[in-house]
C-alpha cells in the first residue's frame, strides 16, 4: 500500500488569538504539497442554550485539482447539540502561484440543555484518484459550553416607547390647537366688544381714573392727560401722536381732514400740556380744569359725530 | 422752585427783536432758503460753528456773507485750495530787518465771522489748524497765544459732489461742527425770484442792523432759556437710540450703526435746542426744538455700516427713524 492511512490531528487553540472559537486539521501523509486536509471550527466556544452554534468543516488540497474526489463526509456525532440545518460549497483559487480546491460543508447546530456539548470526530472520505485509492481523515472532537440562555430581543418596548411617544405628542399638539384656537376666538369676541364700545368711551373712563383734578400735583396730571389724549389720537386718527410734537399733530389732523373746530381744541389742549409740563413755571389748577372740559368736549363731539355716521349708514 | 417764565418770556422778546432785523436784511439778498438762515441764526446764537453742504449755486457762500453783512463784525472769506498753508489762515511770525525782532502777523481766522468756503479742497494740515482753533477759540503763533475774537464763528461750506481732489473732513473733525446743514434747491417760486432780482437792474444793497454786544447778550439770554429734565431726558434718549437702536425698539438699526452719536451730540442738541427756543421767542424748551434741530445736529455724528451703504441707508434715514420713533415726554 503506497498510501498512507495515518491521520495527523494537529490542533491548535485558537482561542488564543480568536477566543470565541476553535480550529482542528486532519491532514494526508502526502507530501505538503499534494496534501490534502480537513479543519474543522466552530464560531463560538460558549454558546447560549437559546441560539445556535455553527460548525464548518474545510477540506482543502493544491495542485492538480483534479486528483481527490470527496466521497462522503459523514454527519457529525453530537452530545447535547441538534442539527438543525446545513450547506455545503466549492472554490478553487490561486494560492501563491499553485492552484487550490476547497469544499466547505457548515453544520447549524442547536444547545439541547446547560453543560457542556460535543462534536465527534467527522469522518471524511475520498478517493486519490491518481492511484485509484479510497482515504478516509478524521477531525478531532470538539467540545463547546452551552450556557444560561440569553433574553431575546423584543420589539415590544420599542413599540411601547414610541407609541407612547406619539400619543404624548398628539395630545400635547391637539391642547395647543385647541388652546390656541380659544385664545383667537376669545381675542375675536374681545375684539367684537371693544368695536361695540365707541373709542371715546373707552379713553373717556382712562382719563377719568388718570386725572385727578383734586391732585395738587398739576404738571404730573397735565402729563397724565398728555398721554392719554395722544394715545386717543393715535388710534383714533392712525397717527404717531406719541412721538411727534404738538405742531406736527396739528398739521396731520389738517391732513386728515378733521373739522377745524376739533383741531383748534385739540392744539390748545396740547399747547397747554406743554406750557404745564415744559416751562417750569407755576401752573394754575384752573388751566388744568380748561384742559379737562377741552378733552371731555373732544370726546364727545367725536363721539355724537361716530353715531350720527353709524345711523347714516345703518338707517334701520 | 417755579422758575418764572414770564419774566424770562419778556426778556426773550425784548433781547430777540433783531432777529427779525437781520430776518428783513437778509431776505433783500436771499430768496427763500429760511431753514438755512435760521440755522445760521441758531449758529450765532448757540456759539456754535456750521458746516454747509450743498450742491454749487445754492447761495450758501452768499447766504453767509450776507448774514455777515447785517452785523457790525469783521468778517473774513477764506478760499480753501490745496496749496493753503496753516500760516495762511491763523498767521506767522515775521522777521523786521530794521529792529531786528520778530513781529507777529495775525491771519484771517482773527475775525468774528470767518467763511471757510470749500474747506475739503485744503489739505488735512490746514483743515486741522482752522478745526483745533474753532474749538480752541485761541491760536498759538511762534511762543505767544492770542484768543480768538468773540463772538467767533465760522461757517464752512463744502459741496458733496465732485470729490476728485478734495480732502474730505475725518470724522473726528466734522463732529466740532455744531450743524451740518444739507442745503437743498429753491422751490419753482423761489427760483423764478431769485431769477428776477439777480439780473435787474440793481443787486440790493444790505446794511449792519445789529452789533456784536448784541449777539453776546443775546447769547446770555439763550443761557437763560429753561429747559426742563422730562427734555434732557428725551435729549439723551434720542442720542442713546443711536448707540444702542435694539433698546429702544428700533432692532432693524443695529447692524446699519457702526458709530452712534457723541456726548458732543447731546451738549449740541441742547444749546441748538435753547436756541430754536429763542427764534420762537419762548423762554422754554419743548421736544419740538430738539426734533427741529436735531437731524442738522446728528446727521454728521452717525457712521453707518457697509451693510447700511449697501443698502442705500444713509445717516439721515437713521435720525429720521430715530426721532420718529423715540416718545416724546
Amino acid at each position: 500500500m503506497h498510501f498512507l492511512f495515518s491521520v495527523v490531528f494537529i490542533f491548535f487553540l485558537v482561542n488564543f488569538c480568536l477566543p470565541q472559537n476553535q480550529v482542528t486539521s486532519a491532514v494526508s501523509s502526502l507530501s505538503q504539497t499534494e496534501a490534502i486536509t480537513a479543519a474543522v471550527q466552530v464560531d463560538l466556544n460558549e454558546v447560549p442554550q437559546n441560539r445556535t452554534v455553527t460548525c464548518t468543516i474545510k477540506v482543502s488540497w493544491q495542485g492538480n485539482l483534479s486528483r481527490y474526489e470527496i466521497d462522503k463526509v459523514e454527519s457529525p456525532v453530537l452530545t447535547n447539540l441538534e442539527e438543525i440545518g446545513n450547506s455545503s460549497s466549492n472554490s478553487v483559487g490561486e494560492v501563491a502561484g499553485v492552484m487550490q480546491a476547497v469544499r466547505t460543508y457548515e453544520y447549524t447546530l442547536q444547545p439541547i440543555e446547560l453543560g457542556m456539548a460535543y462534536i465527534d470526530g467527522i469522518i471524511i472520505e475520498y478517493t486519490d484518484t491518481k492511484y485509484g485509492e479510497t482515504h478516509r481523515l478524521v477531525t478531532d472532537r470538539l467540545e463547546i459550553r452551552v450556557v444560561t440562555p440569553i433574553k431575546k430581543r423584543t420589539l415590544k418596548p420599542f413599540i411601547f416607547a414610541t407609541s407612547t411617544l406619539f400619543f404624548l405628542a398628539l395630545v400635547v399638539t391637539l391642547g395647543f390647537v385647541f388652546l390656541k384656537r380659544k385664545k383667537t376666538r376669545e381675542a375675536e369676541l374681545e375684539k367684537h366688544a371693544q368695536e361695540l364700545i365707541p373709542i371715546e368711551e373707552r379713553y373717556l373712563a382712562d382719563f377719568k381714573e388718570k386725572v385727578d383734578l383734586k391732585n395738587q400735583n398739576v404738571v404730573e396730571m397735565f402729563s397724565s392727560l398728555s398721554k392719554v389724549f395722544r394715545s386717543y389720537l393715535s388710534e383714533k386718527y392712525q397717527i404717531p401722536a406719541l412721538e411727534i410734537t404738538t405742531k406736527e399733530i396739528a398739521s396731520k389732523l389738517i391732513e386728515l381732514a378733521v373739522p377745524e373746530k376739533i383741531i383748534n381744541e385739540v392744539d390748545e389742549i396740547l399747547n397747554s400740556c406743554d406750557v404745564a409740563k415744559f416751562s417750569g413755571g407755576q401752573v394754575e389748577k384752573a388751566t388744568l380744569e380748561r384742559a379737562y372740559t377741552l378733552v371731555e368736549d373732544v370726546f364727545n363731539k367725536n363721539k355724537s359725530s361716530r353715531r350720527e355716521e353709524r345711523n347714516r349708514i345703518e338707517p334701520s | 422752585m417755579a422758575v418764572d417764565i414770564e419774566a424770562i418770556n419778556k426778556k426773550i422778546e425784548k433781547g430777540s427783536e433783531f432777529v427779525d432785523k437781520i430776518s428783513k436784511e437778509v431776505a433783500k439778498v436771499i430768496v427763500g432758503q429760511k431753514y438755512m438762515i435760521e440755522r445760521l441764526l441758531i449758529g450765532l446764537l448757540a456759539n456754535g460753528h456750521i458746516l454747509l453742504e450743498g450742491v454749487p449755486g445754492l447761495a450758501k457762500t452768499m447766504a453767509v456773507k450776507t448774514l455777515s453783512s447785517t452785523i457790525r463784525t469783521k468778517f473774513q472769506r477764506l478760499q480753501f485750495t490745496p496749496d493753503l498753508l496753516p500760516a495762511d489762515i491763523i498767521g506767522t511770525l515775521i522777521y523786521d530787518q530794521k529792529n531786528g525782532k520778530f513781529t507777529t502777523k495775525k491771519g484771517p481766522i482773527f475775525s468774528n465771522l470767518v467763511l471757510a468756503d470749500e474747506i475739503n479742497r485744503a489739505p488735512a494740515k490746514v483743515q486741522s489748524a482752522l478745526l483745533e482753533a474753532m474749538m480752541e477759540r485761541q491760536v498759538t503763533i511762534g511762543e505767544n497765544t492770542f484768543p480768538l475774537d468773540d463772538p467767533f464763528l465760522v461757517l464752512a461750506t463744502q459741496n458733496p459732489i465732485e470729490q476728485e481732489g478734495t480732502y474730505p473732513l475725518p470724522e473726528a473733525q466734522v463732529d466740532r461742527f455744531m450743524l451740518k446743514l444739507s442745503v437743498g434747491y429753491p422751490n419753482k417760486e423761489e427760483e423764478l425770484e431769485i431769477m428776477r432780482r439777480m439780473t435787474g437792474k440793481k443787486i440790493p444793497e444790505v446794511k449792519a442792523v445789529v452789533g456784536p454786544k448784541d449777539i453776546i447778550s443775546a447769547r446770555n439770554l439763550v443761557k437763560e432759556i429753561y429747559i426742563d429734565e422730562k427734555v434732557e431726558k428725551y435729549i439723551i434718549d434720542i442720542v442713546f437710540a443711536t448707540r444702542n437702536p435694539a433698546e429702544y425698539g428700533l432692532d432693524d438699526l443695529q447692524d446699519l450703526i457702526s458709530f452712534g452719536a457723541s456726548p458732543r451730540a447731546s451738549i449740541f442738541l441742547h444749546q441748538a435746542a435753547k436756541a430754536h427756543a429763542f427764534l420762537r421767542r419762548r423762554g422754554y424748551v419743548v421736544p419740538e426744538d430738539i426734533r427741529a434741530i436735531g437731524m442738522d445736529v446728528l446727521r454728521h455724528r452717525i457712521l453707518v455700516t457697509y451693510e447700511a451703504e449697501a443698502e442705500e441707508i444713509t445717516p439721515e434715514d437713521v435720525v429720521r427713524k430715530v426721532l420718529n420713533k423715540i416718545e416724546v415726554p
